[in-house]
């Protein structure tokens, strides 16, 4: 569509979700139940045309009384009497029948005041299901003010008064008749709220899907987050490395040797393990060993504020507040509280497409699962977006999980379902030996490099960090063929009593 | 960061202007400025509750004497009909009503809300798009003309209830019938209304402190 025929909203987000804008002369309808953001979308759309792409604009009210719009308009930062003194605005206090009325006449008073300025903006708040007046239906009705508007070429937004919590039984008659409906509700999560916006149809361009984040925010207006589930085009599913020689060096002394050299680029790497098992620190390590060699690196702690953070790496010999002054680091600290998922990925999207980090950490994805719920869909979306972003972007990232179970596994992820969407994995345990614990390592998955799957024992050394110990008895244990035992897929193996051939690695 | 507020209320002498602030805080800096439609603003700061500062803005009101002047000056305003729409178009600068609604709005009879609508206009406060057909009109009201600054600082004064009550009281008085031969001027018809704040207790300022 050429520019010129799109009406840029100019709301942060919005425009994204809208595939860049309305079309013009678009009616467009918000519905949504008291509370839910109307006004402020539509103040936000007129006043942004105003100021940001010359349109001027008309806001119609019924029963707000303008001076609370202005002071109210105010807390976002938008002087809406400024607007009003250079020309590009204008707040029209009416009664719904006069407006009903007016759109029905040729000479209509309120268009021409419109037409005046030259306003190609309209919103016009607190629309009720307008009965007809000559006895039709509200959808007769609102055809005739559609039409109305459409003859003087205005962009319009009328936001249509809804009492019903539940979609469906919202759907006014209007909602067939309008070009674009917006719908805006609040759900509530626990016991919090989202917000959220949703365009259920818009005639004329395309659009994204679903039910999208907003926030109000003071000092700015609303804030919308595409739903992060919703795909971000061919271009970012297409973006993994194929790069079969570099390696991304994990700072892990010992390591490098069990996972061939390092890394793949814009891999994805899960360590797992209970806490306790060195996952902080090998993360650490990571983006330590990034900024000695001068790459970016981001990190997502979400458990631990950046002060501790800084503590702990210090504890090992990392000088983390070094590097994050040099730029060569990004430490992002987001708290697990009531956590809004599209805003929370549209952040990190955001710091990635700034920053431009070649290597990333989150620490930790369980803190993910216990806000959105580990087993729901939403998790598994949202970690299947970060890592479509991080491959896009060709960054090297590695997600810490804590695994529940103290010695052993009998599960790599738990009820977090999402391994088959990693390409390495490293399981962290604990090994009882005598009165102590002992840390060990193994790598247990690595996609297209070959791996041995044995376990590592390996140290944290205080003011050092993470070493992985070397093995001195490998290749000299012998490898016991499978025929030598039963009950192998049974998982209570044991070895047969007589006596078979052993053969050596 | 919201200040938390502290409301003091001084009870002092109409047209006697109190620096108890500064007074009961000797390190207190004031400062006092006139604004063009003769209001009066002081305000001072100082260290006290142990938070580093305490400002206070201290609007003198507008004093019987001078909601006089001020009606004197704006010479339109009549009834508190007139009062009462110009109030109503200061919130809804730009109104597109027919009038029996616009009587709802403000609470007054048609007759009266038509001729306070002709006194408003007549005196250049108010636009009124010309009669045609349409059953409503656009008012406009247009606060940039010759009296504006007058305008605006009656229509601060008259923001707050007692502000109202004390303009109405005045326009009523200015109503009530001329003195019968022999009385003082003084006592009735157009004398200066007396001053409404002592007979219903609306105190004469209203000192806010932010700390």
């Amino acid at each position: 569509m050429p520019e010129a025929d799109v009406v840029k909203t100019g709301i942060n987000g919005l425009d994204e979700i809208l595939f860049g804008g309305f079309p013009r002369g678009n009616t467009i309808l918000v519905s949504g139940a008291a509370g839910t953001g109307k006004t402020t979308l539509g103040v936000e759309f007129v006043y942004r045309g105003a100021r940001q792409f010359h349109e001027p604009g008309m806001i119609v009210l019924f029963e707000v009384a303008p001076d609370k719009l202005v002071r109210d308009a105010a807390l976002f930062g938008w002087d809406l009497r400024e607007l009003e003194r250079d020309g590009r605005l204008k707040i029209v206090f009416t009664t719904r029948q006069v407006f009903q009325q007016e759109l029905l006449q040729a000479d209509s008073v309120l268009l021409a005041e419109a037409a005046e300025f030259g306003a190609r903006r309209l919103f016009v708040d607190g629309l009720v299901p307008l009965p007809e007046p000559n006895g039709g239906d509200s959808r007769d009705a609102f055809h005739l003010l559609a039409e109305g508007l459409h003859r003087e070429n205005l962009t319009a937004m009328l936001a249509l008064e809804s009492t019903f919590a539940d979609a469906e039984a919202m759907r006014a008659p209007e909602e067939f008749v309008a070009d674009t409906i917006l719908r805006l509700s609040i759900e509530p999560v626990q016991r919090a709220v989202l917000r959220s916006i949703e365009v259920v149809k818009s005639r004329g361009h395309e659009y994204a899907l679903g039910r999208h984040s907003f926030r109000i925010v003071n000092g700015q207006g609303l804030e919308v987050y595409r739903r992060v589930q919703a795909p971000r085009g061919v271009k970012r599913e297409g973006g993994a490395s194929f790069d079969p020689t570099s390696r991304v060096t994990t700072g892990i002394p010992g390591l490098d040797e069990l996972v061939n050299g390092g890394y793949f680029v814009a891999s994805t790497t899960l360590v797992v393990g209970i806490s306790g098992a060195g996952k902080s620190v090998m993360a650490l390590q990571f983006i330590a060993e990034g900024a000695r060699r001068g790459e970016r690196s981001l990190m997502i702690t979400l458990d631990e504020p950046p002060a501790q953070v800084l503590r702990n790496a210090h504890s090992i010999g990392i000088d983390l507040p070094s590097v994050i002054d040099r730029g060569l680091v990004h430490l992002w600290y987001e708290p697990a509280q009531e956590f809004e998922i599209d805003r929370h990925f549209a952040q990190i999207e955001a710091i990635v497409e700034d920053f431009k980090p070649k290597r990333a950490v989150i620490d930790s994805l369980s803190t993910y699962g216990s806000s959105l719920g580990a087993s729901e869909r939403s998790f598994r979306d949202f970690f299947h977006a970060v890592v479509a972003l991080m491959k896009e972007r060709q960054v090297t990232a590695v997600y810490n999980h804590e695994n529940p179970e103290m010695l052993g596994m009998s599960s790599m992820m738990g009820e977090f379902k999402v391994s088959s969407l990693v390409d390495n994995i490293i399981l962290m345990n604990w090994v009882e030996l005598g009165d102590t614990f002992r840390h060990a390592l193994t790598v247990a998955k690595m996609r297209a490099m070959p791996t041995r799957r044995t376990t590592h024992e390996c140290e944290i050394v205080n003011g050092q960090g993470m070493k992985v110990l070397p093995r001195p008895l490998v290749g000299a244990l012998p490898m016991v063929p499978f025929a030598s035992y039963v009950g192998l897929i049974s998982r209570a193996p044991e070895r047969r009593g007589q006596v078979v051939p052993e053969r050596a690695l | 960061m919201t200040p938390s507020y502290d409301a003091v209320v001084c009870a002092a002498s109409p047209g006697v202007r109190s620096d108890r602030a500064a007074e009961a805080r000797p390190e207190t800096i004031s400062t006092t400025w006139f604004s063009a439609t003769g209001q009066t603003f002081s305000a001072s700061c100082a260290p006290e509750r142990g938070r580093p500062y305490c400002s206070s803005l201290v609007e003198e009101r507008i004093m019987p004497p001078q909601i006089g002047e001020v009606l004197d000056r704006l010479g339109c305003l009549r009834h508190p009909c007139d009062l009462d729409l110009l109030l109503f178009f200061s919130r809804h600068p730009r109104a597109f009503l027919v009038s029996e609604r616009l009587a709802q709005y403000v609470g007054y009879d048609l007759p009266q809300v038509a001729q306070s609508l002709e006194t408003l206009i007549a005196a250049g406060l108010l636009q009124r798009s010309p009669d045609s057909t349409h059953p409503a009109r656009l008012y406009l009201l247009t606060p940039g003309s010759t009296l504006g600054e007058w305008l605006s600082s009656l229509l601060r004064f008259v923001a707050t209830r007692e502000g109202r009550a004390a303009v109405i009281h005045a326009l009523k008085v200015r109503q009530s019938p001329a003195p019968p031969a022999g009385q003082s001027s003084a006592s009735a018809g157009r004398r200066e209304p007396e001053p409404v704040a002592s007979v219903r207790g609306v105190p004469w300022r209203l000192e806010v402190l932010y700390a």
